[in-house]
């Protein structure tokens, strides 16, 4: 797989996890701590493949809300949302925006998902 | 030979009897019909039911009907020849001769006072006029009375009841006044007893026992020893207890003595009658109105109608009243169960990531472990640590704070120990997620506190200072000061604004920066309890727009060092 991988999630272990999973499979990673790291990375070149967010990232934008700007910006890439929990209303607004989801803690299904989305993106 | 002709006088002898037979004829048919009408007179006399007495013109009774004999002479001593003066009063002409001196046209109407023959006086509505015969001579006067005393029954007592209305209505207005109607009630007794005129007394019972007691009026002593029930159980085989039980009201006009009738002591001044009504509503009963009184007859039907009603507005106020508290009480259980609902789901959630990090560690480690540099293991292992350790936190936070809710306390071990390397020790394990300044000098003295709930404490104050101010050093500083040591955390975030600050250590309170699904609120309020257990305390200042500052105080050891 060519291109960028952008994972965002506010807990170190979780970056580090994921980081050494997808890289182990080929993707080449880079990681942001915050949803405004995010965004600041998706502005520069080059412009990451697909991004995988967290959804709670306090005290900053959550992963929905990094989604949205994104997308207002003209990022077209194919964003996902990680989390250990979806709450009914972030699940409807995220299937209305069209952005995948993936549950936390299951790392095989993050690297099956991964490459659909990026092909379907 | 012819009929000698009849004499003249025979003739005119026969015609003149003729003539007097016709005359007793009318005059027999005459006298029956006189009679006849006499008769009917005499039935619309006796039918009447107001008095008729007629007099001659000397003033004298010559006939009276039997409705004048009730009014004027129940004895049945006799009208008749009496002089009407005997029974009427100076203002009412006692003559035929006198009536036309009052009134030219003979005719007189008035209320006046009439006198009966055993000496009572009735009120009365007068008519009376001057009776003349055929040739309009005056032959006498008639009179004709209604008894008003009737009359000014029903009025009084249509007084009576307008005055009891007015007082129900003042003591339905006063119990809608409060929220809680029992502040009202000493009002509305104190009303009550003066309204009635007797002692009242409004005893509320719950749970077969006295509750409290509200009297007013009446002996002040007799009112001591209704206040001295409160607090005592009703006891059995009273009237009190068979009015609670039965929601039956008991009236009993005179009382011996000796009576069981609020207790089974006897009052130093009982009552000679009471009358005990329920305050109820349907099935519920909570205590009783009870109206004693000291003198025999002072409990009339209308006063123990009033008492029932008084009965009937106390009972449904109260009675709501402790239902609206019911709901109250209900509404805050349910708060309380809804919080502790959303503690279980608080920490099943915030153990996921936990729980995910050390498996998906543990698996990629099993899976990939040849192929990852040894740099990549280390960390991985680390990271399961670190999780673990905050899965450990979050367990033991949700076991004390059932365990606090149980009434069981927290339990600490404190024991001697260096503070220091158990700072140092919490610090490195957020090492990696933020810069710290440390200044822990190595001189500190011992202090006395459980290791496992110091890390507890600090690792929150600090996971806090580095959630809200992400970003920014955070800085922890250790100092001695007198008889105790002290550890602070410092960030230089948003600080900690007065409505939150107010709340800060209470169960369930999260900062208004902060998601409000995240976390179970209870860090700082165990913290609280955890340094309080330990002998210490935590305090907290804050600037909003500058930061934060938390400090810890540990009990110093006294010792080398010091």
């Amino acid at each position: 797989m060519t291109g960028v991988l952008l994972i965002v999630d506010d807990e170190p272990d979780v970056l580090l996890l994921l980081r050494l999973t997808l890289q182990a499979r080929g993707w080449t990673v880079e990681e942001a701590a915050s949803g405004e790291e995010a965004l600041a990375r998706c502005r520069r070149a080059p412009s990451p493949v697909a991004v995988v967010l967290d959804q709670r990232m306090p005290p900053g934008p959550s992963g929905l809300e990094v989604a949205r700007t994104l997308r207002l910006e003209g990022f077209t890439a194919p964003i996902a949302l990680h989390s250990a929990y979806f709450p009914p209303d972030v699940l409807e607004q995220a299937e209305a925006d069209g952005l995948g989801l993936i549950a936390k803690g299951n790392l095989e299904h993050l690297a099956e998902v991964l490459p659909k989305l990026v092909e379907e993106g | 030979m012819a009929m000698p002709s009849p004499d003249p006088w025979d003739v005119r002898l026969a015609e003149a009897l003729n003539q007097l037979s016709d005359v007793q004829l009318a005059l027999d048919t005459e006298t029956v019909r006189r009679q006849e009408l006499e008769a009917v007179f005499a039935r619309i006399l006796g039918s009447m039911s107001d008095a008729l007495v007629e007099t001659d013109p000397r003033g004298v009774v010559v006939r009276a009907n039997r409705a004048a004999g009730e009014l004027l002479d129940p004895a049945g001593a006799g009208l008749v020849s009496r002089p009407v003066a005997d029974f009427v009063g100076a203002d009412v002409p006692s003559s035929p001769w006198r009536l036309m001196a009052q009134a030219p046209d003979g005719r007189l109407s008035l209320e006046t006072s009439l006198r009966r023959s055993d000496g009572a006086e009735v009120a009365a509505s007068l008519a009376c006029a001057v009776v003349r015969d055929a040739t309009g001579r005056i032959s006498g006067a008639v009179y004709v009375a209604r008894d008003l005393s009737e009359t000014h029954r029903l009025f009084r007592a249509l007084e009576g009841a307008e005055s009891r209305w007015r007082l129900l209505a003042e003591i339905t207005a006063r119990l809608n006044e409060e929220i809680d109607p029992r502040a009202a009630l000493v009002d509305v007794v104190a009303r009550i007893a003066e309204g009635v005129g007797c002692q009242v007394a409004v005893v509320l019972t719950a749970d077969a026992m006295v509750d409290d007691v509200v009297v007013a009026g009446g002996d002040e002593s007799r009112a001591d020893e209704l206040r001295a029930m409160a607090g005592r159980p009703v006891e059995a085989r009273t009237a009190l207890a068979t009015v609670v039980d039965t929601r039956r009201p008991v009236h009993a006009p005179s009382l011996p003595p000796t009576h069981p009738l609020l207790s089974t002591r006897p009052f130093q001044q009982p009552p000679t009658g009471a009358a005990l009504v329920p305050l109820a509503a349907k099935d519920t009963c909570v205590g009783v109105l009870a109206l004693l009184v000291d003198r025999p007859g002072a409990l009339g039907p209308e006063v123990v109608e009033l008492a029932e009603q008084v009965a009937g507005r106390v009972g449904t106020a109260l009675i709501a009243a402790r239902l609206r508290q019911a709901v109250a009480d209900l509404q805050s259980a349910q708060q309380m169960a809804r919080f502790r609902e959303d503690v279980v789901a608080g920490l099943s959630h915030d153990m996921k990531t936990p729980l995910a990090v050390i498996t998906g560690s543990i698996d990629t480690i099993a899976q990939m472990g040849d192929r990852l540099p040894a740099e990549s293991t280390d960390k991985l292992y680390a990271g399961v640590a670190n999780q673990a350790r905050r899965l450990r936190r979050l367990v033991m936070q949700f076991l004390d704070y059932t365990l606090l809710e149980a009434g069981r306390g927290v339990a600490v071990a404190p024991t001697e120990l260096s503070i220091a390397p158990a700072v140092q020790a919490v610090v490195d394990s957020f090492r990696h997620a933020a810069d710290f300044r440390v200044e822990v000098p190595a001189d500190l003295p011992a202090v006395w506190a459980d290791p496992d709930r110091l890390d507890q404490v600090l690792s929150n104050v600090i996971g806090n200072a580095l959630k809200f101010s992400p970003g920014t050093p955070v800085e922890v500083v250790a100092a001695a000061t007198g008889c105790e040591v002290e550890v602070a955390v410092v960030d230089h975030g948003p600080g900690i604004g007065p409505a939150d600050m107010a709340r800060l250590f209470q169960k369930f309170s999260r900062g208004s920066g902060s998601d409000s699904t995240e976390g179970t609120g209870l860090g700082l309020y165990m913290s609280q309890v955890l340094m309080a257990a330990q002998g210490g305390r935590i305090t907290v200042s804050s600037r909003v727009g500058q930061g934060s500052r938390f400090t810890l105080y540990f009990p110093a050891v006294a010792g080398e060092g010091t």
